[in-house]
């Protein structure tokens, strides 16, 4: 059994990066949680020279992209704005699809990564003229001539307010709201040949509108911003996403008053994030491990624990065609869901296959964490020394029992002490977070 | 409580998932009713045969019904400024349906030989809801896949059926593409299978010796209501049983003679349904219907999909011993808007048409045809005339064998639509359509003709 703050210090690396390391177990336990929390909180920001992401734009472009990403999850200096920009594009949704290139999703996630501690009022309003949001909720089609509702539904739906008070339950707007929403959101229309977007005035509905209570006068798109973001749910929304991200369950009604009154009508992100995690609900034992992680989770936390990097090959197919989540392609506006359904036959079983990967690249890797384990452990020490390596702090008897029984199955060498680590991989603690 | 929970859900993609908090998570589903129906699906193989087998298609972004199965003497349809006008399907292209007003878009081939040349193929006109009227994509897929508008049901409705039919049975409820959420119940889980012939644990040969002995004995004391690493036991568990069942289904040539996508996740369902697995339930899915631009072409080209995959599925089924079993529900989470928008496509609507196709279907059209002059639309949408949970009564007094699974799954008694009742189809086709003329519909067909949306 590991002890309570070796418990917590593993919990706030799974929440607020993704994954710990034997390493940072033991660092973390010698500072203490809350100074590894403030330390998390307070890191400077990675600027997009530190991301070093491809700027090609050809066929293998997406791939390498995708796997830079996943390496910066693991390795990035601010973890938490990894975790926070991971959060925000599982949130404000933009997809490649038959419109959506990937230039423009690119350019849509790293608007995202570059300050996902801001205002959530402003980022919106950006990403909203952006070239990936304007062609993946139809923006550039939305005129005066011919209004389509799309964005203006999900922007209140989906990335503001949801379809009611999360108290009182009052719907937060009506048909006739999007309606009106989208009228003001008219007026950008997309230079096809070089995939920027352009105001248009004769494009734009000039009229007066009425939307969400009030008459809005010539509204564009401030006014709505303004609009949603002064609305009795603004406050409530994406904080309360927030907490069910980062904590894993559901705050009562104190708790999103309290959070609330952090975000505020400019949407402060990291006001909201640091409120939180000093919340003891963020370090409690019924937090702690109650989320299945998603196969993004899994590949960078045990990419995390292993040292192993994901830039190196493109698992593209693996994580689109078998896992079920891949970075680029959300399965609709709403993103990636959370839960038990990630807990499957097909996941498993992909998951089992392309972590042998990852264990040969460490097997042969000089110093790496095989290695280490070989010499470090005996076969009856090596079940705790490889889940501690792994980021997990307590294993259950049938879990502790399996190891032992498969660390002492055979003579103790290098092959022993990969197949101990790709076992811990395999954990059911290891597929929660 | 419930709605928040049913909000977050929706948000979550699905709308059924479990999600980490335990308050929220499948412990906290309605308690299972009762039902002449008493764990009729045996949990492990072979299924007895004349057991009836569904597998749904999914049609998932809308599906344009209007344009699949088209009434060209509609005088609302070729309307440039009301109706389809610019997307419409030109006549002579339509395939016509014998002894019908309708054909099908001309990327339905086959389906329109089997309706000339098979009794079993029906289409259901009307299908929708109007209890909540709902047109964002999240929360009808949420409805359509609980079928139950309390806000507080967490199970999909065919996970319901497999908790009274198959409780617990690893094998009950087959995915054929991602988790679809219609499966999800509170003690069945649901069974994933993207590739029957690669259905195995590879493990590296140099650390295999006890490998995945020691793997599988992680999951004993797994538990599915349970905390989350138990759940994750569990599953564990449930691999391994699931694993050593399937992969012995594998038939590669289907994946080869089947066309891909759609037709691939297909393949794999005639593979497990050839072996016998025990599941009455399969869920396939093909996105892409949310034709707001370009239709012509993308909607032409998803149907043609469509059309290719259920003729594979079809012929390898017919010519088994499960002919008489198998059937095919086609859905969406509704039928789009009756007027093309600016982009060449249209927007979301409501009413829908869903197929059934198979093992003791009684071929021809059911249901009625909604009311399409604009007056009677609703935001420029179809008015249901039948409710989509009669469509699944249907299928589950199908499935069940009795009447009594059907009310209990769907909290209430639904109208059989008659489509299993095993009437004779004339040679060269079914009988006459049953239904009326537009001009003498009753006005409304169920649900309100207004124009004000009650969206919640």
């Amino acid at each position: 059994m590991g002890t309570v703050v070796e418990r917590q210090v593993a919990h706030i690396w799974k929440r607020l990066g993704f994954g710990a390391n034997g390493t940072d177990i033991d660092n973390g336990v010698a500072a203490g949680p809350q100074a590894l929390t403030n330390d998390l909180l307070s890191r400077p920001l990675t600027t997009p020279t530190d991301w070093n992401f491809t700027t090609a734009t050809d066929w293998t472009a997406q791939g390498k992209f995708v796997g830079q990403q996943l390496r910066l999850m693991g390795f990035a200096g601010n973890p938490l704005q990894e975790r926070l920009a991971w959060i925000l594009q599982g949130l404000i949704v933009v997809g490649i699809d038959g419109t959506v290139y990937f230039p423009d999703a690119r350019d849509h996630v790293l608007r995202l990564r570059g300050n996902p501690f801001g205002s959530y009022k402003q980022l919106l309003t950006d990403v909203t003229t952006m070239t990936g949001m304007m062609k993946y909720l139809s923006g550039y089609q939305n005129s005066k001539q011919h209004p389509n509702q799309n964005y203006a539904r999900e922007l209140m739906e989906l990335f503001t307010l949801g379809i009611t008070h999360p108290t009182t339950g009052t719907q937060n707007y009506t048909e006739t709201d999007v309606g009106e929403v989208a009228r003001a959101l008219t007026g950008y229309a997309l230079n096809w040949s070089n995939g920027t977007i352009f105001f248009n005035s004769s494009l734009f509905d000039s009229g007066a509108k009425t939307f969400l209570g009030q008459s809005r006068g010539n509204a564009g798109i401030p006014e709505v911003m303004n609009a949603v973001a002064t609305h009795p749910s603004w406050a409530y929304y994406v904080p309360r996403r927030l907490y069910r991200e980062l904590v894993g369950l559901e705050p009562d009604a104190a708790t999103l008053g309290q959070l609330a009154g952090a975000y505020g009508p400019t949407g402060d992100v990291r006001a909201v994030v640091s409120a939180i995690v000093n919340l003891p609900a963020f370090l409690s034992d019924p937090a702690i491990g109650c989320r299945a992680k998603t196969p993004v989770e899994l590949m960078v936390s045990a990419a995390k624990a292993l040292r192993f990097d994901l830039s190196a090959v493109d698992y593209t197919w693996q994580m689109r065609d078998l896992l079920g989540q891949y970075p680029f392609l959300p399965p609709n506006v709403s993103g990636w869901p959370a839960g038990k359904r990630w807990l499957n036959t097909g996941v498993a079983m992909t998951w089992c296959g392309m972590l042998q990967d990852f264990i040969a690249g460490s097997r042969n890797a000089t110093g790496g964490v095989v290695q280490q384990l070989l010499t470090s452990a005996s076969p009856a020490t090596a079940p705790a020394a490889a889940a501690r390596m792994c980021g997990i702090t307590d294993l259950s008897p049938a879990t502790a029992s399996a190891l032992s029984s498969y660390a002492s199955g055979a003579a103790w060498n290098v092959d022993r002490a990969a197949g101990t680590l790709a076992l811990v991989l395999l954990s059911p603690e290891f597929f929660v977070t | 409580m419930d709605l928040d929970r049913r909000a977050f859900l929706r948000r979550c993609g699905v709308m059924l998932v479990a999600t980490a908090a335990g308050k929220i998570g499948l412990d906290v589903f309605t308690p299972l009713g009762q039902s002449a129906l008493a764990a009729s699906l045996p949990s492990s193989g072979p299924l007895p045969f004349g057991t009836p087998i569904l597998v749904i298609i999914d049609l998932q972004g809308g599906n344009d019904a209007v344009n699949m199965l088209i009434n060209p003497n509609d005088p609302w349809y070729y309307d440039v400024a009301h109706g389809h006008g610019n997307i419409s399907i030109k006549q002579s292209a339509i395939l016509p349906l014998n002894g019908t007003p309708y054909g099908l878009h001309p990327s339905l081939a086959w389906l329109a030989s089997r309706w000339a040349n098979n009794g079993d193929l029906a289409f259901v006109l009307g299908s929708g809801e109007n209890v909540k009227h709902e047109f964002s994509h999240f929360s009808a897929s949420y409805f359509r896949s609980v079928a139950d508008f309390s806000g507080s049901e967490g199970r999909g409705w065919l996970g319901r059926y497999n908790d009274l039919a198959g409780p617990g049975s690893p094998f009950a409820s087959v995915s054929l593409n991602g988790v679809q959420p219609s499966l999800i119940g509170a003690v069945t889980p649901v069974l994933t299978v993207a590739d029957v012939a690669s259905f195995s644990f590879n493990v590296d040969y140099r650390w295999r010796n006890g490998f995945l002995g020691a793997w599988q004995s992680m999951g004993s004391g797994g538990s599915v209501n349970g905390s989350m690493p138990a759940a994750a036991a569990q599953n564990i568990a449930d691999s391994f049983a699931t694993q050593a069942s399937v992969s012995k289904a594998a038939n590669p040539s289907y994946n080869s003679s089947f066309p891909t996508g759609l037709g691939r996740q297909l393949a794999q369902a005639a593979m497990l349904i050839m072996a016998g697995i025990p599941s009455q339930t399969y869920v396939a899915q093909l996105g892409g219907f949310d034709t707001h631009g370009s239709e012509s072409w993308m909607h032409g080209d998803l149907l043609k999909q469509l059309d290719a995959a259920l003729k594979a599925f079809v012929g390898v089924i017919n010519a088994g011993p499960r002919a008489n079993d198998v059937f095919v529900l086609v859905t969406s989470e509704f039928g789009r808007q009756q007027t093309a928008n600016a982009s060449a496509g249209c927007d979301h609507g409501q009413a829908g048409v869903n197929i059934l196709l198979g093992g003791g279907v009684s071929g021809g059209m059911y249901g009625q045809a909604p009311l399409t002059d604009p007056a009677h639309r609703l935001n420029d949408a179809l008015v249901p005339t039948v409710d989509f949970r009669s469509v699944y009564a249907t299928v589950l007094n199908r499935l069940a064998g009795d009447t009594n699974t059907s009310a209990v799954v769907l909290g209430q008694p639904f109208a059989d639509l008659n489509v299993f009742s095993g009437h004779q189809v004339p040679a060269g086709g079914p009988p006459p359509t049953t239904v009326p003329p537009p001009s003498t519909m009753a006005s409304g067909g169920g649900g309100t003709t207004t124009t004000t949306l009650a969206r919640k």
